[in-house]
């Protein structure tokens, strides 16, 4: 047993690492308690790899005799900034105040004049390339140079303009610029199968790593939560481990818990930390946790642009999509609440899965998927889903893991306003598509679910909601959530800004609150 | 099967770890069986793990029928027969329509032409596949306009894989009998054959970087501007 940590946190994504590295900074003593191995994004993905090199063409994520990635749980230090497409965006005021604005979904206890200086601190230290824009729905923020668009993507936004949308450069953490420490991105065209020159953020190396030469932060990695200690005082007191390797349990003691597991493993890490006191599950008085599950809902869109048919192959998988439809609902007339944005141009070209869906076989299909290969574009929506009391996560309790754990079960039920929005989403970019003079492939059997979010809702009625403002436990004083499950309104934008923000913020509160002794 | 079973298999592994999109066009068609076969180099001809020497013959046939020799080369050059043996090889649920499937086109073949459907020329080949193809492409289209409706009835209950090598492997999907007459068998073939040749050609070296043009995947000091004018 380890027992003298002044925090001990629970993950190392993007939330893990963002407050593990800034409590350090203040002097404070860190646990980060990880449930994969250490993994090395030099050396150990197979981030070059083509499909050819492997006889069944699937590439697979971790190089011969490397281990981590390979779980639902993204069990690796880094979590799943190691494979993210590192798209970083601010909510704006009116993602997060839902309900003022027209009545639908819930608003969240702060605001964005709150965030915002959070926002600020992230941008600056990890480096979040884009362009200000001056929209109101999609805050700007301190940017480094933004990166030109496709071909593709200039094609796009001419026609989005016409029915006045806006699409903008791509806002991501990777470097467009050289920093101290880190090279610029080279454009090798495979964010999501790791970043092997570190380019694009990721919380190993960019916060854990300096974190623990400071000797501030120890990391537990290959141990597997699997419930937070509560004493009778109603105290977190450390979490118990299993080892993923050689299946001992463990303990890590300290005077105060955060879980930063990702959304739906908090949710079930808490549910699974039952005691006579908290039998529906630890934080959970309100009979709240796992409801309010909310995830983003896509439904893409694969197209060919007229424009570029039959035009020669060029390089342009850059660093995955450059350019992003900014939201342009909120101000318009609609039958349904809240809006929807999109990724634009995503795929990298290692792969032609799409070739599947051009009519005919011989010479001419031959001929039609050499001149498409370079107008081949996904256009992806995103939508806001608003709560609803069929959708939450729970426990299934007789499907365990390899580690007797039982396994989340996620429940999702699409209401009348996803609906609405998802016809709406499809429509406009259809609409859109048609303008950029496209060929469509195909479009989406429905909306399908994205990044998880909520179930550990925000708020301030300790009835309604399962922490506070500061990420704080209603029913724990010294027990914090820092993920995408306290988002009490997901709105459309990629939430791990908001994440990295949330937990720069929540550091501070926990800094002041270790040194009043409150913890 | 029913909508909520086609989903939860649809979502499984996509979510959790790089929420990947749901596109035709990320998956390799037919591959439910996710192994990890070692890098191994070419050593001699390729023996089947599957098929005989006569439906591998076919299939090499309707393969290179499907993405013909131009002036870079076709299906068969670039290896798709032993990728799709490799493929129908290790997911037990094609086998039954492979095999009654070549078994029918080679009838066909007899019945029409008198001789195999290896020793066929192309115009005889495209005078047998042209209708099954135009019957596949029909069907996608319809399927796709099926497409626009959302679905509301019933909660979507789903998981993610699990895929740690200790964890127990998903139950086996039970192969469909493929009956030689099931009036649909040679829609079934074709595009089953059309997908896994489409997959193997357009990931192989002479499909992607020869046929294609792919020539990523290196380092380059600025993103160029776009330099293509329309028009």
């Amino acid at each position: 047993m380890q027992n003298d940590f002044d925090v001990v946190i629970v993950g190392s994504g993007a939330s893990g690492g963002t407050l593990a590295a800034h409590l350090a900074r203040q002097g404070v003593r860190v646990a980060l308690v990880e449930g994969g191995p250490r993994v090395n994004t030099r050396t150990d993905f197979n981030t070059h790899a083509m499909p050819f090199d492997f006889p069944t063409r699937q590439i697979p994520t971790m190089r011969p005799g490397k281990e981590g990635f390979d779980s639902e749980r993204s069990r690796g230090v880094g979590g799943k900034t190691m494979l993210w497409n590192a798209v970083a965006l601010r909510l704006s005021q009116r993602d997060l105040k839902g309900r003022t604005f027209e009545g639908a979904g819930e608003d969240w206890p702060i605001d964005y004049k709150d965030l915002a200086p959070y926002y600020d601190v992230i941008e600056r230290e990890v480096g979040v390339c884009g362009n200000r824009d001056g929209l109101e729905d999609l805050p700007d923020g301190e940017f480094l140079p933004p990166v030109p668009m496709k071909c593709s993507d200039q094609i796009i936004r001419r026609a989005a303009e016409s029915l006045g949308a806006k699409v903008v450069h791509v806002r991501k953490a990777t470097l467009s610029v050289a920093s101290k420490t880190r090279p610029a991105c080279h454009f090798c065209g495979n964010c999501m199968a790791g970043c092997d020159v570190v380019a694009k953020y990721n919380s190993a190396d960019v916060h854990i790593a300096p974190a623990e030469l400071s000797g501030q932060v120890t990391v537990f990695h290959d141990s597997i939560v699997r419930e937070v200690i509560v004493s009778d005082e109603n105290r977190a007191t450390g979490v118990r481990y299993i080892h993923r390797v050689h299946k001992r349990e463990g303990e890590v003691r300290g005077r105060t818990v955060v879980l930063a597991c990702a959304c739906v493993q908090s949710i079930a890490l808490l549910m699974m930390s039952t005691s006579r006191r908290y039998p529906n599950g630890l934080a959970n008085s309100s009979g709240q946790l796992g409801r309010h599950f909310i995830p983003h809902f896509t439904g893409g869109i694969e197209c060919l642009l007229e424009g570029l048919a039959g035009k020669p192959a060029t390089n342009d998988e850059g660093f995955l999509d450059h350019a992003y439809l900014a939201s342009f609902m909120h101000t318009r007339k609609r039958n349904y609440a809240r809006s929807f944005g999109a990724q634009l141009n995503y795929q990298n070209r290692r792969f032609a899965g799409w070739a599947k869906t051009i009519n005919g076989f011989g010479r001419t299909y031959k001929a039609r998927v050499k001149a498409g290969y370079p107008a081949y574009i996904q256009f992806t929506p995103y939508g806001e889903m608003l709560p609803n009391p069929q959708s939450f996560v729970d426990l299934d309790r007789d499907r365990t893991d390899a580690f007797g754990l039982p396994q989340a079960r996620r429940h999702l039920q699409w209401g009348a306003n996803e609906e609405a929005l998802f016809n709406d989403m499809v429509r406009w970019s259809l609409s859109m598509l048609d303008r950029a003079g496209a060929e469509i492939l195909s479009v989406p059997d429905g909306p399908a679910p994205n990044h998880e979010l909520g179930g550990c809702r925000m708020g301030r009625d300790p009835k309604s909601s399962v922490v506070n403002a500061d990420c704080r436990t209603h029913d724990v004083p010294n027990l914090y959530v820092i993920d995408g499950s306290v988002f009490p309104s997901a709105s459309e934008k990629n939430p791990t800004h908001t994440i990295m923000a949330l937990a720069a913020r929540a550091a501070e509160h926990i800094t002041e609150r270790l040194r009043k002794g409150e913890l | 099967m029913n909508e909520t079973r086609r989903h939860a298999i649809k979502l499984l592994g996509t979510v959790g770890l790089t929420c990947a999109f749901p596109f035709a066009g990320d998956e390799l068609y037919g591959q439910h069986v996710h192994v990890t076969l070692a890098q191994t180099p070419a050593t001699g001809p390729y023996t089947p793990a599957f098929f005989d020497a006569a439906e591998y013959a076919t299939l090499s046939s309707l393969a290179n029928a499907i993405i013909p020799t131009t002036i870079t080369p076709g299906a068969v050059a670039a290896g798709v027969p032993e990728y799709i043996d490799r493929v129908v090889s290790l997911n037990a649920e094609h086998q039954p329509l492979a095999r009654a499937g070549l078994a029918w086109l080679e009838g066909q073949s007899q019945t029409k032409f008198s001789r195999a459907f290896t020793a066929l020329d192309e115009a005889q080949q495209v005078e047998l596949l042209q209708p099954i193809s135009d019957a596949v492409d029909r069907q996608q289209r319809d399927a796709q306009r099926a497409r626009f409706r959302t679905e509301t009835a019933g909660t979507l209950v789903y998981y993610v894989a699990i895929t740690d090598k200790t964890s127990p492997a998903r139950p086996a999907v039970v192969p469909r009998p493929a009956p030689a007459n099931d009036p649909d068998l040679p829609v079934r073939l074709f595009r089953l054959i059309k997908n896994l040749t489409a997959d193997g050609y357009y990931t192989s070296r002479v499909g992607l970087l020869e046929e294609l043009g792919y020539n990523g995947n290196t380092m380059l000091a600025r993103f160029p501007e776009c330099t293509i004018r329309e028009q």
